[in-house]
């Protein structure tokens, strides 16, 4: 099939009705606007400014303003404001459409093109490989286990916050210039290991229409970028996929798509689309079931439930441990790491261990039946930080407005709402939002852990193997209900 | 560089640049105040983490002084009862002004009356006023 013959191929696709494969719904068909969005240039800048704006704000109350959390910026913007945005909204809808928007890498990805919004063949910076051996989360889990460590001094100490972010924006920058694309988001960034593999979950996804037209192309654009020749046959010109990834080259998971959308931008035969989806496909999808994104799903799990304990539990000495309390901070930095690190991989372990056991088989290895039911906890862990979110996002999301007057706490009154009380919102109602969350994560991740089965095992098998899987996910919302519920 | 790149340069520029100078103007800049009015910011901190800063302010005996009181953590007051100054509470982003005219010369001390941390004691200054 020569180019445009290709090209007319996926014309034909696109100028007839919205395509549907199974309970997919291409969007930029259905939303003639958002298809005219993604195909200007200064769609991601657009996205990005807002957030470029909130970020200097973010920076500068947290260097320069009040050292009191509540009263300022930085505190109330990004870890309550963009956190309840992040994992309420953003990554359970929209998969990693933040890594779109994100302003971190933002400096280092316009230095690296030479530009801001167009497409620039010839970049900035020495391109080097990232290192193979390091091509994986264990980085970013290690990023993240750090913050998560030090959250309750991060959360709470704006000076920290700021310096954080200022430099998370620094080492992307360096990385940008030093390393090809965006590794830093890849490889480094703490928050994109969890958006990666919650984003799996979510009910959008950015895939080629048709698997044939992406087989005979001979520009693999979506990955190397487009070239005079690739423009001569179409696209409007585009990076090649800036996370690695090569979506024409059958992209099946979310896990590592940052939404940017360059691809759409530079297919020669606007092959690339975005779909809407059914929640939760990607969690079957056996293609890239592997050990640090199984760790990753301990990490967030366990988090969710120590946090609980730790900052909205009764334990106060615990949480003045955490505060970097003197000597007992050890204790709790041990408790904290041993229980992500080798308590829960223990226990699932265990877990993985039973299972094969009742399963009545040794074919499959048991490296294989932890990791692969490892990604069965992933609805249990999103809707655990849900569930942990809303017991701090709504009685402390009031001091939003305050502060959005007075972001620096210098005393201004910008918009007149400087003096807006502290109001907890549904502070009797959390227990019974919690509740059904948890029970739909609890439900979901079961529906998830008996397909995973179905993939791992024989029916049989599988069907015996699932009740050990089903008593442990039971077990592990049993322990989010007992804290929510004292 | 294309006209988007341009713009979008702009946009950024003023966005790291012009609204961190902006902010800084708007918050140190000498604001306009009737002559003779002096304004000097003190920053409250329990004791342990500096106390009131600056804990000694200097004026010329016939200025009028107005003090904007901020505290930078938990919640303090501003006793100067030489000059009859007794504030309410002053809690954190939520400065507070007193204006005196420091009519007499000498050492006048101020303290925090809340007590606001194991220290509190230590939460004194001075004000000196000189001829």
């Amino acid at each position: 099939m020569d180019d445009e013959a290709v090209g007319a191929k996926v014309t034909r696709v696109a100028e007839t009705k919205p395509v549907k494969i199974g309970w997919k719904r291409d969007l930029l068909q259905l939303a003639p606007f958002l298809r005219w969005l993604v195909f200007q240039r200064w769609f991601q800048f657009t996205l990005i400014v807002p957030n470029l704006l909130a970020f200097t704000i973010v920076i500068l109350s947290g260097i320069f303003g009040i050292p009191v959390g509540a009263k300022n910026f930085s505190i109330i913007f990004v870890w309550i404001v963009w956190w309840a945005l992040l994992i309420v909204v953003l990554v359970p809808f929209g998969a990693r459409v933040w890594c779109a928007m994100c302003p971190i890498p933002a400096f280092g990805e316009w230095l690296q093109r030479k530009s801001f919004v167009s497409f620039v063949s010839q970049g900035l910076g020495l391109g080097k490989r990232w290192p193979r051996q390091l091509r994986n989360l264990w980085l970013a889990n290690f990023g993240f286990l750090t913050i998560a460590l030090f959250s309750p001094i991060v959360t709470t100490r704006p000076v920290v916050t700021g310096f954080l972010l200022l430099g998370l924006m620094a080492v992307a920058v360096v990385m940008h210039l030093v390393f090809e694309r965006r590794a830093f988001c890849r490889y480094l960034c703490p928050v994109g290991g969890f958006l990666g593999l919650y984003s799996m979950a979510a009910p959008v996804e950015l895939r080629r229409i048709d698997a044939e037209v992406c087989r005979q192309c001979r520009f693999k654009s979506c990955y190397r970028g487009s070239t005079p020749e690739s423009l001569k046959v179409g696209g409007i010109g585009g990076y090649g996929c800036p996370n690695f990834e090569f979506p024409g080259g059958g992209m099946e998971r979310n896990t590592y798509c940052l939404l940017c959308t360059e691809c759409v931008k530079a297919c020669p035969y606007g092959n690339i689309t975005i779909n809407l989806r059914p929640f939760g496909t990607d969690l079957l999808v056996e293609k890239g079931w592997k050990l640090d994104e199984a760790f990753k799903a301990f990490i967030m799990l366990g988090s969710a439930i120590l946090y609980s304990i730790i900052m909205i539990g009764p334990w106060g000495t615990l949480k003045s441990w955490a505060n970097l309390g003197g000597w007992g901070f050890l204790g709790y930095a041990g408790m904290f790491l041993g229980s992500i690190l080798v308590l829960a991989p223990g226990l699932h372990l265990g877990m993985s261990a039973l299972v094969r056991k009742i399963a009545g088989t040794r074919s499959v290895p048991l490296s294989e039946v932890f990791v692969n039911t490892s990604y069965a906890l992933v609805p249990l862990g999103l809707f655990g930080w849900i569930a942990f979110s809303l017991a701090f996002v709504l009685p402390n999301i009031s001091y939003a407005v305050s502060v959005l007057s007075d972001p620096f706490g210098w005393g201004w009154d910008l918009f007149g709402t400087k003096s807006y009380p502290w109001t907890p919102y549904a502070p009797g109602i959390v227990p019974y939002l919690q509740v059904p969350l948890l029970l739909v994560g609890l439900a979901w991740s079961v529906f998830v852990g008996t397909g995973i089965l179905h993939k791992t095992f024989e029916e049989a098998q599988a069907r015996k193997a699932s009740v050990p899987l089903t008593a442990y996910l039971i077990g592990g919302t049993l322990v989010f209900l007992a804290l929510y519920l004292g | 560089m294309r006209r988007a790149d341009v713009v979008a340069a702009i946009v950024v520029f003023a966005i790291v640049v012009l609204l961190p100078v902006g902010i800084f103007a708007y918050q140190f800049k000498e604001k306009p105040h009737p002559e003779g009015v002096r304004e000097i910011t003190v920053i409250i901190h329990t004791f342990e983490h500096g106390g009131f800063q600056p804990a000694r302010i200097v004026v010329r005996k016939g200025e009028r002084v107005r003090l904007k009181l901020m505290s930078y953590d938990v919640t303090h007051s501003f006793q100067l009862l030489d000059y009859d100054i007794d504030t309410d509470l002053i809690f954190p982003g939520q400065p507070v002004v007193v204006e005196f005219v420091a009519s007499e010369e000498g050492t006048f001390p101020f303290q925090c009356n809340i007590k606001c941390s194991p220290s509190h004691q230590n939460m004194v200054g001075q004000l000196i006023v000189e001829p």
